[in-house]
Order: structure tokens, then sequence, then C-alpha cells
């Protein structure tokens, strides 16, 4: 073989195992949305009109719309549904005091300034960006949080277009 | 297959790879939401929260605002409501964070076994080890064997340590401090009977005469003088006043001076002397009693302008101008201190320093001995003599060291490492391995500053309190709670001394004791306030102020003074230098060098980076045929250095400076291996008054050894070439009505009217600043405060060296002229925000943009790296990441995450903080408001001792900095390039 046909035959292999690599690193799971307790916001922002700031207090006053500390959880559970096994769960986390780990759904990258309290103030809706999740258990990613679909947007609000509003 | 591997198909092949390689890269966001537990009121995530403290980072005490982010520390600032600091934060205060997140710092508790290994141990086993030990010294005798040295240490955790040692029954509890200040306090029980430390008022003055103190840089207050110079610097009733510098090397102080009195090194005392002498026979003094005048001739007899001539080697007309005029002047100062004033007569001169402001009524009018710092009693080298004979003498069976590390600091010959080691226990609370903890048996490490609790005394009458702002980043545990648990586990009459469980409950009694009566029933709400407040100190506006103005408070020359033994002159041999070893302003006494913000921000003076050098005079240089980066061998006595030489006009040429903080053995990754410890050269020597170490005035042999060691400077050239990038104009140009042009630049005629784009509009802001110059002391706090904000990457000095460094803001200093009256000009240079960019227009993707507000905004996920804005940038304030840079675990903790972390291949540069311009704007619009003058501040400005930069809306006719920036006498540089930057300069002011 002549010098170049190594090269060649060399690249390839190098080639082939960066797809193997690739399609490895691809096949990865989809992200398990599986949340550590089963919790429904049919059921709390739903059927019981539970409004979204009572549990993301941040959502309003903060960058953050932050998850409730488990004390919130409890307020209602030490007396509703305690023989439920999802409750149970959250129950034990408050007897040994300690903190829930959820998987976080709508994520923006970390170049990314985004006010909650800015939009709510507002007055846009939770669920433009989060979806109907008072209609669904288990919540997922409805909008695509991308640049151009938060432009889409600031476009037809009138709201500030400049590059320094959101990056930071 | 014939044909060759084509380029065609090679690029195929690469950009197929490069597909594969990507597919699943890049780091997404935290894919965790952690709850909290309980609900609080204080903590809302995405919001900062505040905590008031003291810095502990030398012994000034300043007042500091702790920001924490979802729990962790991630900047300081200065208190604004504290007395001492007003506002303000060193250098070496911001970089406190990186004490608190150094990846060297000590993890965990640990036994040094006697064979050199490490076995770590838990807090429980390495007290109650510790606790059987100390039991075991079962009578008085034995208990007298334990000894505890530390640093100056807070008022309550001095109390217990106190109250500790008294409990066990011994009674050898000593604190050691490199830069004492104890010569000062002596040498006004000498004169005035009052052992005390005055509060020099250095904003009220309009003369200083500063023999050698360093007061912009280490000596006893640095923050709060710098504000008062800056009192002096500026124009005020068509005055300003005069600084005039006494000391061998022009230090950054005295290149902030109007004159620099060189004189041959420890000789300060006969300047002093001289001028009292020719004050009193002149008849210049204040009116004084003739016994006390005829007693004063007497004693100042000898020191008459002529011989002190001879022994300074400064003319005896400067000797005799200098007199009449701070006789003269309607406020003047004389202080003394710094390194300078650290010979075998230092407590001597600052007799000899009362003398004259004696003789000319200083004592009462800017010398107040009703307002006194608070300054520890330390053991000087002659206690820690007797420390090391005690040791081995077999008198110490267990040594407690505790913040302080006198194997880096002593001189070698005082043989403290060997007795160290001769020590059957030596238990050590340091946070940091150093040369000292590397030798002790047992590490306690304690909290850093930032994570424990604490009170501090800077001053009569001021008392900070220290809480913690964060969780500990290690298992470490507060020096205090440590003792309180020895002594629980003691028992008998060592625990029945504590009635406490936690330091903290120690700290809160002690303040209950001091202020039952001030806070009346309800303390827990006086001890909240102080909490929040910092501290408790007399207000500004309250009577306590106007209480105590008996500024003289009858102090007056005691009689014994009158026979007062002052020393000879001292000499020299024909081939020996002087060695000036100075303290830095960045690692003050080597504490600092373990923090790499310190030695990523280049000095003050030589624009040096990461390392340490050997100040030689040109003339010198030419002598010994050196360059610049020729390695020097400097030897004394006892020991030898090598360092590099820097070629400095503003050292003497009889001279050669060091200066300390750098040649660490250990002290971890940063320090460790780099530079040189001039403590090596130090004799061991005590000025026989006072005790204290002999820094200054011994001689060294200085030799070229042929080999080189490139020393990395950040300045291009000493001079700024006339290009007017910093100005100076004289003090008649502003009572005049026309600007004289004293100086001529590089200018050219202005072209408003020309420009190839439109004007930008601007709706309801135009940020822009104002510097003055005036105040700029260049000390460099602005930078580090930048570097802390803007999660501004180190690079080290291999970098730095190719031009890689990442400082968004800079301090330009250029040496213009370096004589008598010198002429050293700091400007901060940073992004300029030009309305005219040219950064702008050349960017081929529109990642740097001009926003509305007048902004050059970066869109570091727009930057594809051309680098053509950084290439057309006439201010050369873009810095370009040609890597990923690394901070080092928990380093990384300390990252603003308000600002995005850089990755490579993007350009960046100063925003003016547009996080803050951001969360201002935040709160404005919570009110319907626009932004306040004031309401945003970037961290360079917060953090300016003296208050140079000023921060603001141009488009608001009244706020701060548009009148500043309407001064007829601001300039914008490079102006006549019509970049129409937002940020102007006001030009420093000489005093003609």
């Amino acid at each position: 073989m002549s010098r170049s046909q190594i090269i060649y035959v060399l690249a390839i292999l190098a080639t082939g195992s960066l797809i193997v690599i690739g399609i490895f690193a691809a096949s990865r799971k989809p992200q398990d949305l599986s949340q550590p307790i089963e919790f429904s916001h049919r059921i709390h922002a739903g059927d019981n009109q539970i409004a979204c700031l009572y549990c993301h207090t941040g959502a309003i006053r903060s960058t953050a719309a932050g998850v409730p500390p488990v004390a919130t959880c409890y307020e209602c559970h030490r007396l509703v549904k305690l023989k439920s096994p999802e409750i149970m769960k959250v129950l034990k986390y408050w007897e040994t005091k300690q903190p829930i780990s959820w998987v976080r759904i709508h994520a923006l990258p970390n170049h990314v300034y985004f006010s909650h309290k800015r939009h709510v103030l507002g007055g846009i809706a939770c669920q433009s960006c989060h979806g109907d999740v008072q209609l669904v258990d288990r919540v997922s990613q409805q909008a695509p949080l991308t640049m151009g679909w938060c432009l889409q947007c600031h476009e037809q609000r009138g709201a500030p277009r400049e590059c320094e509003t959101c990056h930071k | 297959m014939t044909d060759s591997l084509n380029r065609r198909n090679f690029l195929k092949l690469v950009g197929l790879s490069g597909v594969a390689s990507t597919v699943g890269c890049g780091t997404p966001p935290s894919r965790k939401l952690i709850s909290l537990v309980m609900p609080s009121e204080e903590i809302v995530p995405g919001e900062a929260i505040w905590y008031a403290t003291t810095c502990r980072e030398c012994l000034s005490g300043c007042g500091m605002r702790v920001r924490t982010r979802e729990g962790r520390v991630t900047k300081v600032e200065g208190n604004p409501e504290h007395p001492i600091s007003q506002g303000g934060l060193c250098i070496r205060g911001q970089a406190s964070l990186q004490g608190l997140y150094n990846p060297d710092r000590i993890q965990s508790p640990f036994r040094r076994n006697a064979n050199g290994t490490i076995e770590p141990l838990g807090w429980a086993e390495a007290e109650s080890q510790l606790a059987d030990r100390l039991s075991a010294l079962e009578n008085t005798a034995d208990r007298n064997k334990i000894v505890f040295l530390s640093g100056h240490n807070g008022d309550t955790l001095d109390r217990l340590i106190r109250q500790w040692m008294t409990a066990l029954h011994s009674e050898h509890y000593l604190i050691y401090e490199p830069f004492s200040l104890v010569t000062i306090k002596e040498a006004n029980r000498i004169a005035f009977g009052r052992a005390e430390v005055p509060d020099y008022s250095i904003a009220e003055a309009d003369y200083l005469l500063s023999f050698g103190a360093d007061f912009l840089e280490t000596w006893l207050s640095p923050v709060g003088f710098s504000r008062g110079f800056a009192a002096i610097r500026n124009y005020r009733e068509d005055r300003r006043g005069k600084i005039v510098q006494v000391e061998p090397r022009l230090s950054l102080t005295g290149a902030n001076a109007d004159e620099w009195v060189s004189l041959q090194p420890g000789t300060e005392m006969w300047i002093a002397l001289a001028m009292a002498r020719y004050i009193v026979t002149e008849g210049l003094s204040v009116e004084l009693p003739p016994a006390e005048i005829r007693r004063l001739g007497i004693l100042l007899e000898p020191y008459s302008s002529n011989r002190a001539s001879s022994v300074t080697q400064v003319p005896e007309e400067t000797i005799e101008r200098l007199a009449t005029e701070f006789a003269g002047a309607s406020a003047g100062l004389a202080i003394g201190g710094g390194v300078a004033v650290t010979g075998d007569n230092a407590t001597a001169t600052q007799v000899a320093i009362n003398l004259l402001n004696h003789v000319t009524g200083r004592v009462g009018q800017t010398i107040r001995f009703d307002r006194s710092f608070q300054v520890p009693d330390t053991a000087g080298l002659s206690a820690l003599r007797g420390l090391v004979d005690s040791i081995n003498r077999g008198e110490v069976e267990v040594l407690f060291i505790h913040h302080t590390n006198p194997i880096f600091n002593l001189p070698p010959d005082l043989g403290f490492s060997a007795a160290l080691q001769k020590v059957p226990l030596v238990v050590s609370f340091s946070s940091f391995s150093d040369e000292t903890t590397d030798l002790a048996h047992l590490v306690l490490p304690d909290h850093t500053p930032l994570e424990q609790w604490g009170d501090f005394r800077p001053a009569a009458g001021v008392h900070s309190l220290m809480q913690p702002a964060m969780n500990p980043v290690f298992d470490t545990r507060s020096t205090g709670d440590v003792l309180l648990e020895l002594a629980k586990q003691m028992g008998g009459d060592v625990a029945e001394a504590f009635q406490v469980q936690t330091f903290q409950d120690y700290l809160k009694d002690a303040w209950k004791q001091t202020y039952g009566e001030v806070a009346g029933e309800d303390f827990e709400n006086f001890w909240q306030e102080s909490l929040l407040r910092g501290g408790i100190w007399p207000s500004r506006s309250s009577g306590m102020e106007s209480q105590s103005v008996d500024r003289r408070a009858r102090v007056g020359l005691l009689p014994q003074i009158f026979d007062f033994p002052f020393p000879p002159a001292p000499t020299k041999g024909p081939a020996e230098f002087f060695l000036h070893a100075y303290p830095s302003s960045r690692y003050y006494d080597g504490r600092g060098a373990n923090k790499p913000w310190l030695h990523e921000i280049p000095d003050p003076i030589t624009n040096v980076v990461w390392d340490s050098w050997v100040e030689v005079h040109p003339e010198t240089a030419r002598q010994l045929n050196v360059v610049e980066g020729d390695l020097l061998h400097v030897e004394s006595a006892v020991g030898h250095v090598e360092a590099p030489v820097y070629i400095y006009e503003g050292v003497r040429p009889d001279t050669v400076a060091i200066p300390i903080g750098l040649g660490h053995e250990s002290y971890g990754r940063y320090a460790k291996d780099r530079g040189s410890n001039p403590s090596v050269l130090l004799p061991v020597a005590a000025d026989p008054l006072s005790g204290t170490q002999v820094w200054s005035g011994s001689k060294v042999k200085i030799s070229k050894t042929g080999r080189r060691s490139e020393l990395v400077r950040t300045d291009g050239s000493r001079t700024d070439l006339d290009r007017g990038f910093s100005r100076i104009i004289p003090l008649s140009a502003l009572t005049a009505t026309a600007v004289p042009s004293e100086e001529v630049h590089h200018q050219e005629p202005e072209h408003e009217s020309l420009s190839m784009y439109p004007p930008h509009d601007h709706k309801d802001y135009r940020w822009g600043m104002a510097i003055n110059l005036s105040s700029c002391t260049g000390c460099g706090a602005c930078v580090a405060a930048c570097y802390a904000e803007n999660n501004v990457p180190v690079v080290g000095k291999e970098l730095i060296a190719r031009g890689r460094h990442m400082a968004w803001i800079r301090i330009e200093r250029y040496m213009e002229n370096v004589s008598a009256t010198p002429d050293i000009r700091f400007s901060p240079m940073m992004c300029q925000q030009c309305d005219n960019a040219p950064c702008e227009p050349v960017c081929p993707v529109y990642a740097t943009m001009h926003s509305s507000d007048g902004l050059n905004v970066q869109v570091y996920n727009r930057c594809v790296g051309t680098r053509y804005c950084s290439n057309n940038c006439p201010y050369k304030v873009r810095t370009f990441n040609w890597f990923d840079y690394q901070f080092p675990e928990p380093l990384h903790l300390q990252l603003n995450p308000d600002v995005s972390v850089r990755s490579k291949g993007i350009m960046e540069k100063c925003t003016f903080c547009i996080q803050r311009i951001r969360e201002g704007k935040d709160h404005a619009k919570d009110e319907g408001r626009l932004v306040r003058d004031g309401e945003v501040v970037p961290a360079c400005a917060q953090s300016c001792p003296t208050q140079a930069i000023v921060f603001g809306n141009l488009l608001d006719p009244n706020s701060t900095v548009s009148k500043l920036a309407d001064q007829q006498h601001g300039y914008r540089v490079l102006e006549e390039l019509n970049t129409k930057p937002a940020i102007t300069y006001l030009p420093r002011i000489k005093r003609i």
C-alpha cells in the first residue's frame, strides 16, 4: 500500500470510530422527565385552582420563579390525602428535613438573562411559555424557548429588542 | 486505489468526523431544581442578599458588605456607613474572596505524624485528643508551659483567648504582627505620656509631611487615609494642599506626593529634628512656655540644618524650606511610619516627629488623641527571641499558632524554625498551609473571616461586627468554638470559666455586657440592628463628635523628653548598599501571595506581574552593567537572595529595594516558589525602645549573576509619549478664566460634524463616567473589584507575557518625571463606551452593537472571534479569550451568576457593569420611574477608596457625572479621533 492509501484507511477508521462515538452519544436516553414525586399540576392548579404564585413565589419578585419549599407542601398535606403513597414521600422529605431535588423542565442557556418578575408584572400568563400546565399531570416543555420565539413576542408587544435586554 | 488522498476527499472526511464529534456535545444548563425545606423571608432565589461584616486582611478593620447569591459569597464591597472606610475597599479587601475560596485551603483537621505523614482526623477526635493532652499537664507550672502565639485578633476573640489561657493557668499569650505600630505608641508615651496611636486628620490637613508612611498602601488605615488624601489633593477654596513624602524609595504614596525628599535610609529622625530646631530657633513655632522653648533649644542644639544635611544628604535649604512651609501651614500634619521608619532608631524617629508636631501646634489640631486608633500591643522581635529562648530551655510544652506566619516574616537567624521543631506539640489554627503551619503537629483549620463570627475595634468608639456570610466552604471550625469545646472537655475549673457553648453566644454576651445600657430593654433588637449596620459607631449627625471638642485634650510634652537620648546616625561601608524591603500594596506582609488576583493585577509602580524584583537606580545599574531582567545576587551578612533587576529612578543610588510578600516555600500553588523573600537578608535586630522588628537599614552587597529572569510587565512604555492620555493642569488654570495651554498634547482640531454614520439617539439614558485624576492614586482596588464582579479570568505570567492579560480595567502608569517633584501619573483605562465606536462597524457578525443607552454591548454568543474590533480599538481595552480559562475549585463558587463566563474564542470588555444597570432599571421600573442618580454604581466606582470614579446618566443635566463631565478642564482620551467617548477625565491638578 502506498503512503497515501495508508493515510486514507487510517482516516476512514478514525472517522468511523468518531461516528460510533457520536451515535452512542446521540442515542443516550432522552432526558428522563419523571420527577421524584408524581406531582400533578392538573390536580393543584387545575382542579383545585391554586394560583401559580402560591407556590412559585419568586415569579413575581425575582428573576427565578423557584420551586416551593417542602414546608409549602406540608402546609396542606399535613391534613390532606395523607394515605397517598406520593404524599407519604412528601411527608418523608418533611420529617427528614431534606430538600426535594426536582428535574428541571424549562431551562435557558447560561448566557441568557430572563426575569420572571418582569414578564409576570407585564401581564404575561404563565401558560404563554409553560403551556397549559393546569391541564396535565406531568409537565413537559411546550414552547421552543429559542431566541426567535422570544423575539416574536417581544416584537408583537413592543417589548425591548436590544441585545443587552436578554444577553448577559 | 490509485488516486491519493486529495484535498477534496480530505475535507469531506474531516467534515464528517467534525459532525460526528459534535453530536451530544455542549454543556446543558443544570437539570436540577432543588427546593428549600423551610421558606425564608430572606432567601429569594435569583436575588442577592447582603451581609455587613468587617475586613480582616490587615489591621485597619474596614467595614465591608458581602453579597451572596443562593448561599454563596460572590462579591465584597466597602460599607458606605462605616466610619473607617466610608464605602471604599482596597485591593486586598477585594481579594479576600480568594482567601475564602482558595483551592489550597486546609479542608479538614489533620495530624502530622513523626515520620511526616498526614493523618486526617475528625473534629471530635482531634478535639478530644488535644483536650486529653492539655489535661495531662496537671499542675500550674506545667500549664504555664502552654503558649498561644497569634496575629492581631478581633476584640472578643482576643478576650476569649485571654480568658481561656488564664483558666489554663498560662500567662503566655503573644501577638505577633510583622508591621508593628507599637513604635508610635511608645513614642507618644515617651513624648506625651499617652501610649496611643492618635487619629490623624489627613482630610483636614493642608500640608502633609510623611516620613516614610505609606498611608495609601499599608500604613495604619489606607482606605480611610486615601479619602483624606483626595481631600488634600483636590481643589478647595481656591487652594490645594501639599503632600511631602520623605523616604529613600519612592513608594506609591510618594508617587502621589507633590514633593519627594530622598534621604539616606534611616536618617528621617535627623530631618524632623533639624526642622523642629529651625522652627524653634527662627521663632516660627506656636506659642510655647519660654522655659520649654529654652529646654527644646538645648535638646535640639546638635541638629543644625547643616549637620542634618550631611547625615541625610538632603540639602540644607530643603530642610529649612520644609520647616518654614510646615510651620506656616494653617493645618500641617507630620506622620511617620512604614518600613522606612523601622530601623533601630524607629521609636526615636517617632519621638522626633512628635516634637515637630508639638512645636507647630499640630497636636490637638490635626493629631487627635481624643479619638485614637485601637492598636494592639504586639510582641516585637525581642519578645519572640524570648519565646525562642524558652523553647530552647524546654519551657514550652504546647504551642498554639493562630493566624500568623512568623517563619516567613522573621529573620531566619532568630532560629524560630529550629525552635519550633523542639516543641513537643505545635497546634496550628491556620486556614492555609504555610511555612509555620507545615511544622505543626496538629492542624485545626479555622474558618476564614467571611465564614465566622467576630468583632473588631479599629478606633475608639468604632466597634465593627463580623458575621458569617455563608456556610463554611470546607470542614473547618471557628477557633473560638474550638477553644470553648476544649474547655468543656477538659472539665473542672477550665470548663467552669465559660458559661456558653458557642463563640457566637460568647460574642453576643460580650456585647450585652458592653452595650447593655445603650441597648436598653430590647437587646435583641439592638443586636439585630448592629448586625445589619455592621457594628456600632457614632453616626456623623449625632452629637457624639461635638462632645469631644476638646481636641487638645491636655496633651503636652513630658519633662523627661528634654533628656531624651537620640541615637547617632547610621553608617554604611563603601561597597555596600542599603536594603529597603518594603511591604507590597498587594501582598502586605506576604499573606496576599496565595490570591491569584493579587498576582495578576500589576504592581502599581513597576507594573510587574507574578514576580518580585530588586529595584536599582539607573546609575547603579550602569555601574553594575545590568539591564532589566538580569538576575542580581543580593547578599547580606546573614543571607542572600536572587531577584531580577527593575531599573527605577525612584530608588536612591545607594539603596536597593525589594518588595516583601513573595518567596514563599509553602502557602499554596500561587505562592510557592515564586519570587524572593527579603526577610532572609535581615539581621536579628530590634528597636531598643519598642522591641519591634527592624526591617530597614540593613546593608547588602550586590553582584551580577550573569543569568536572566524576564520580568513580565503590562506597561507598553514608561511615559505617555505626549499623547495626553493622563493630563495635569496647574491650579492657576482653574482660577484663571482661560485655560492656558501649559502642556501641548498631540491634538488635532475637532471634527465634530464629520461622521460616516448618523448620530445615535438616546432616549432616557446615556451612561457615562467621570474620572478625577486628582483623586486616583493608582492603588488598583477598582481592578480587583472588576475581576470579582465580572468573572474576569486569571491567565498567569506566561500568557500575560504574550499580551493576553484579560483585565477589563487597567491602571495606566506614566512615569513622566521621577525627581524631587515627581510626576508619576495614574489613570484608569477601560472601555470608553464611545458613541462613535470604532469597534462596531468592523464586526462582521454584529456581535458588538450600540445600545440605546449609549453602551457598546458585546454579545458573547454571537461573537466568532475575528478580533477585528480589538484591532480597531484605539484604547486597546478589548481582551480575547485565547483559551477556556479555569477557575480551580472552589474558586468557581465565587463566579457572579449575573455575568456569563466567557469561553474560548470570545472577545470581551468592560460593560459598565451592565448587570448592575439592568438591576437598577428593574427596580426603577417597579416604581414606575427612571433610574436615580447614584442608584447604579459599577464595581470599580464602588470600590474606589477616593471616589475618583463617578458613574451616571449623561442625559440628566443634574446628575453628578454630567456636572463633572461638563467641567471646562475635563477631557476625553484621543478625542481627536472623534470617537466621542462616554468617559471624561478630569486632569490632575498641579499645585502651583
